[in-house]
């Protein structure tokens, strides 16, 4: 059970304000404590406002307006603009790039009086899958500190999964929220393609970009999902789910749910334990009432090249303006961005309506399910030491089973399902239908509350 | 073979074009990754997807 605040869900914290029981200033100096413990070692957080923080919840601690992210801590993935302040994506290049208005999710949490701790770590430019990053030092996963975290998204990732901060929002392009919370043991979600805005956050690629949020647990997510969801007409990719879509849906009942399980792709060339394990929460699945059924998706072979084919692209053309400076770039991001160099117009075009009768192909398979059940990841989590070069084994294999879902924009959520031999941890990945966000996080719910793996914290920090 | 000579040099003159210099181990690794794409490419155009728009994510009745 978890008794102390670092990991304390958003209810339960919101609970104790509610009953005076503590304040958000004395919440924020608990975190404040943490960060400054363990940050040297994890390299979570590239910069903390720890004066702000301050001086925001004395002035939190006085108000009587509480909504249900009220005096929660945050961080923010450092592709996040929060007003005065800079944002780095990670990169040398970015070190002076000072925001000059917040991005809208920013604002979603200044608006709903959110404690924001600082900016975390990631993967310069948020381009790539394990998290090595040696512009800013690499974070390190609290499972075991000498191997990766997981990326783009690691500082995200590493500050919840360490009891940092209670929850951080990530970015997910081909797999970048769900692939660190796999990897340090904590939930991922990543929302519907449109349904966060995306207004105020550096891009990687137009076409896959979503930011969505890591934290303890399915129900955080869906209370975050709350607030930071919703049609914004400044942000050309938005789109509307309507309104209070997020919410418990006091009427499910598992046995109505049917869960979707592939017989090719995902459990190919996949590690024996990560199957083993994944196997395993299917059977627990089953068991709990779930229907189950077996599901052929001949065309997903194509999901990752695509994913990966339309991403170099379009990251490339984002990236023109800065190319000049190559040398500032680290060796694992621009060896890897400058691989798409040379594709045409009619090139990229092509690979944009494979995209669609993909996503239309994926689309009729879904009609009939709730949501597809598959590993997140295929592989075991790498040491640091043999993380360094762009295109190990892990780095290529990482996002395999990920950028499937944001080829398609379908909601997908990394959940844990308990350890490997090396007590690391392994996660299972629930992908739904388009704008079923909502069912998505329920089914989730429900699977940690019978589950409780979400409970599990590493070891070092209890 | 053949085709990787070609392949390196139509590389190089792209990073020419781009006033890019890179020291061999990043040249080798950057080419690496240049080779995966053209190869991701070669498949995704060996496919005719052309009465799809481009970008698509929602289908009418799905």
């Amino acid at each position: 059970m978890i008794e102390n605040i670092y990991y304390s869900s958003i209810q339960k914290l919101h609970n104790l304000y509610k009953n005076k029981k503590i304040s958000p200033s004395e919440v924020n100096e608990i975190f404040l404590k943490r960060i400054n413990k363990h940050n040297k070692v994890l390299n979570a957080f590239i910069e903390v406002y720890e004066d702000e923080s301050k001086v925001f919840t004395k002035d939190l601690d006085i108000t009587k307006e509480f909504s249900i992210l009220s005096g929660i801590p945050v961080g923010l993935k450092d592709l996040i603009d929060l007003k005065n302040k800079f944002t780095t994506a990670g990169s040398k290049i970015l070190k002076d790039n000072l925001a000059t208005n917040n991005a809208k999710i920013t604002q979603d949490f200044i608006n709903h009086k959110s404690i924001i701790l600082g900016k975390t770590n990631l993967v310069e430019f948020a381009f790539g899958t394990l998290g090595i990053n040696t512009s800013t030092e690499t974070c390190r996963n609290p499972w075991d500190i000498k191997k990766v975290p997981g990326g783009s998204s690691s500082g995200s990732a590493v500050s919840v999964s360490a009891g940092l901060t209670t929850f951080a929002i990530g970015t997910d392009t081909g797999g970048s929220v769900r692939m660190p919370a796999s990897l340090c043991g904590i939930t991922g979600f990543k929302p519907t393609y449109g349904v966060v805005s995306r207004r105020g956050v550096l891009d990687l690629s137009w076409s896959m970009d979503h930011v969505g949020p890591m934290a303890r647990s399915a129900e955080d997510c869906l209370n975050i999902m709350s607030v930071i969801s919703g049609y914004d007409p400044k942000d050309k990719y938005s789109i509307n789910l309507g309104k209070n879509s997020f919410f418990i849906d006091k009427t499910f009942d598992r046995r109505k749910i049917k869960l979707g399980l592939p017989k090719n792709y995902f459990f190919d060339d996949v590690n024996d334990e990560i199957k083993s394990n994944v196997m395993n929460s299917v059977n627990k699945l089953s068991d709990l009432g779930y229907q189950i059924e077996e599901i052929d998706l001949p065309f997903v072979e194509d999901g990752r090249n695509l994913n990966v084919g339309i991403l170099l692209p379009e990251a490339l053309t984002i990236h023109s303006e800065y190319l000049n400076k190559f040398s500032q770039y680290s060796p694992t991001v621009i060896n890897r961005l400058l691989g798409g160099l040379g594709i045409s117009s009619e090139e990229y075009l092509s690979a944009s309506k494979s995209m669609s009768e993909f996503n239309y192909k994926m689309a009729e398979k879904m009609k009939n399910i709730d949501a597809l059940i598959t590993p997140t990841v295929p592989v075991l989590t790498p040491l640091i030491s043999d993380s360094l070069s762009p295109n190990t084994y892990e780095s290529n294999s990482m996002g395999k089973f990920t950028g499937v879902f944001n080829l398609t924009g379908q909601p997908s959520i990394s959940l844990p399902t308990g350890v490997s031999s090396k007590n690391m941890p392994i996660g299972m990945m629930l992908s739904g239908k388009m704008n079923d966000d909502n069912n998505l996080l329920n089914i989730s719910i429900d699977w940690q509350n019978e589950t409780k793996y979400h409970n599990h914290i590493p070891k070092d920090f209890e | 073979m053949k085709n990787e000579i070609r392949l390196k040099e139509i590389f190089k003159n792209h990073l020419k074009e781009k006033k890019i210099v890179l020291e061999k181990e990043n040249f080798d690794e950057a080419f690496e990754t240049f080779l995966k794409i053209r190869k991701i490419y070669n498949s995704i155009l060996s496919k005719n997807s052309n009465s799809f728009e481009p970008r698509q994510r929602m289908f009418g009745d799905t």
